[in-house]
């Protein structure tokens, strides 16, 4: 079974073929985080560390170590791991089965788009191998898609097609695995190629939460509008000729039933290319307290340039929320322009707003958003290092 | 026979819910790149069949050899390969066979030196495995891959330090 294999003194690479008994030497000697030999469980299944490589990619020339491991049940495997991050890789009787596009598929649910197509160089090999890693690597063309944690690789060769499905694996879990000390695994720079980035929100689950919310939102909303009782307690009409030495109105008292509930004051003004202003003063009868709010109400119109048009509004209103039960009157301190002299109030106990709604749905939206921001901002980051990055046309 | 790492032996049983095989020899393809182990299984009483085996992989093949009229360039890795009307394979590789072994008992077989060509082609589960020798005619093997555990082997090799 075994066709090559190096010399643990010389480390010269020996092919053990029929056929080919040539040698290969390498420059310089590198040690392997997981010494050969080592055994380790992943998903259930016994490995043994049977040879270590190291590739380097003949375009952009970097390199990353592989671990080639065997079960006798099982087959082999590769641990690949480049800047300290690790994915293990098997190979597959079958290739993605709705592999229409070169540049992305979808497969088990998962949308795989192609993150790499490299030529690689054997820089040093030392252990056992069922096949020529090193003229079976010179004369592979590699391709990867990746759908985190998940990918695909597919080699192609004159001689050979095989496809390969690996999964991510974090250095805790190689550590775990093979039973060395996580200290040992090389530290992880940037974003693995496959790692899940903020893989305990699934978006789907984010954008199906929020809908959910915005649906109990919307009840809510629908069942406080239709069960609030816009009851009027007060109606009063004010002209400015009403006021003699006193500088300030005061409306009849009113009572305000039931425990704390809104309060909604409608100021309606005539003006016309005008202004009003008041101040306005709720205060409880029995214990004094008291609630001011002022109302600034401008209303403009005119035609300019073949066009008509309007600025503000004559109409104000003032929503107070949680006001006790009790007997209510209000002080108000008006300020009139020189054609404005009237204005009416109308007080409203127990109205539905719309504000709260539209609170809670910006709260709500916060966190979706600053999630897929953040996502997006993780995704460009992993496929910064891609040729294909879908991200490209919006960088460039 | 050199030892290999395989779990199988001449005698190991394979129980499937219709039949049951016992392996009775077998003829190991030493490969350019690979290994195949060609394990002759007995079945019903004196018939046979091939179960092919390599890294933890199976394909069965009840099919007799049969002859392939084609051009032999058409076997390529990557290439559509149609062995019938209704079936269309792709290459998955080409190997040259740099040594062979037999143990056993086996039912027909047609190359008994090294030097010839093995290509495999696969379709989903469908396979076939063809042999290739440029002085003889193309014979090939039709079947389909299986996976190992539902092969239900009894009386294997344990390699109790892998578990």
């Amino acid at each position: 079974m075994t066709l090559a294999m190096t010399c643990p003194s010389c480390g010269i690479y020996f092919r053990v073929g029929q056929w080919d008994k040539s040698m290969t030497t390498f420059g310089s000697s590198y040690e392997p985080v997981l010494p050969l030999g080592t055994k380790g469980k992943i998903e259930g299944v016994v490995y043994e560390v049977m040879g270590f490589t190291i590739k380097k990619e003949q375009k952009y020339k970097y390199d990353w170590r592989e671990y080639l491991l065997f079960n006798p049940f099982q087959g082999y495997a590769f641990l690949s791991e480049y800047d300290g991050h690790w994915n293990i890789v098997w190979p597959i009787e079958n290739g993605p089965t709705k592999r229409t596009a070169e540049s992305d598929f979808y497969e088990g649910g998962l949308h795989y788009q192609l993150y790499q197509k490299y030529k690689a160089k054997v820089i040093y090999a030392r252990g056992e191998f069922f096949f020529d890693v090193v003229d079976l690597t010179d004369s592979t063309q590699n391709s990867e898609y990746i759908g985190p944690p998940y990918m695909y690789a597919l080699e192609v060769s004159d001689d050979s097609l095989l496809w390969c499905k690996g999964e991510y694996m974090t250095p805790q879990e190689v550590a775990s695995a093979f039973n060395v000390p996580v200290k040992n695994l090389p530290g992880k720079k940037g974003i693995g190629y496959t790692q899940p980035v903020m893989a305990g929100v699934k978006p789907g689950a984010i954008v199906g939460l929020t809908f959910f919310i915005l649906l109990v939102l919307v009840a809510l909303q629908f069942f406080f509008s239709g069960t609030a009782a816009e009851k009027i307690v007060y109606q009063g009409n004010f002209s400015q000729t009403m006021l003699k030495d006193q500088k300030f109105f005061v409306t009849p008292s009113f009572q305000l039933d039931g425990g704390s509930k809104s309060l909604n004051i409608d100021i309606i003004t005539p003006v016309q290319n005008d202004w009003f202003f008041g101040e306005f003063s709720l205060i409880n009868d029995d214990t004094g307290t008291e609630i001011i709010f002022t109302k600034d109400i401008e209303y403009y119109q005119g035609y300019e340039d073949g066009e008509s048009w309007t600025e503000g509004s004559p109409y104000g209103e003032a929503f107070l929320s949680q006001i006790p039960g009790g007997k209510y009157h209000i002080n108000i301190y008006p300020e009139f322009s020189t054609s404005s002299h009237d204005f009416t109030i109308v007080v409203k106990r127990d109205v539905a707003t719309m504000s709260n709604f539209f609170v809670t749905l910006v709260a709500l939206a916060l966190f979706p958003v600053g999630f897929f921001i953040r996502k997006n901002i993780l995704e460009k980051r992993r496929w910064s290092e891609s040729d294909y990055s879908p991200y490209a046309s919006y960088e460039d | 026979m050199p030892e290999d790492w395989s779990f199988l032996k001449v005698g190991s049983v394979c129980e499937l819910p219709q039949q049951t095989f016992t392996l009775v020899g077998r003829c190991r393809l030493q490969l350019r790149n690979e290994y195949k182990n060609f394990w002759c299984a007995e079945y019903a009483g004196g018939k046979c069949l091939y179960l092919v085996e390599s890294f933890g992989s199976f394909s069965i093949f009840l099919s007799p050899w049969t002859d392939y009229n084609k051009e032999a360039s058409k076997l390529r890795a990557g290439k559509s390969i149609k062995i019938s009307s209704d079936v269309t394979l792709t290459g998955e590789y080409v190997e040259k066979c740099e040594g062979l072994s037999f143990e056993g008992e086996l039912g027909p077989w047609p190359f008994i030196k090294p030097g010839f060509f093995v290509v495999q082609a696969s379709a989903g589960s469908k396979t076939a495995v063809f042999f290739i020798d440029p002085k003889k005619n193309i014979d090939y093997l039709s079947g389909e891959k299986i996976t190992s555990d539902r092969l239900n082997f009894k009386n294997i090799i344990e390699w109790n330090e892998w578990k």
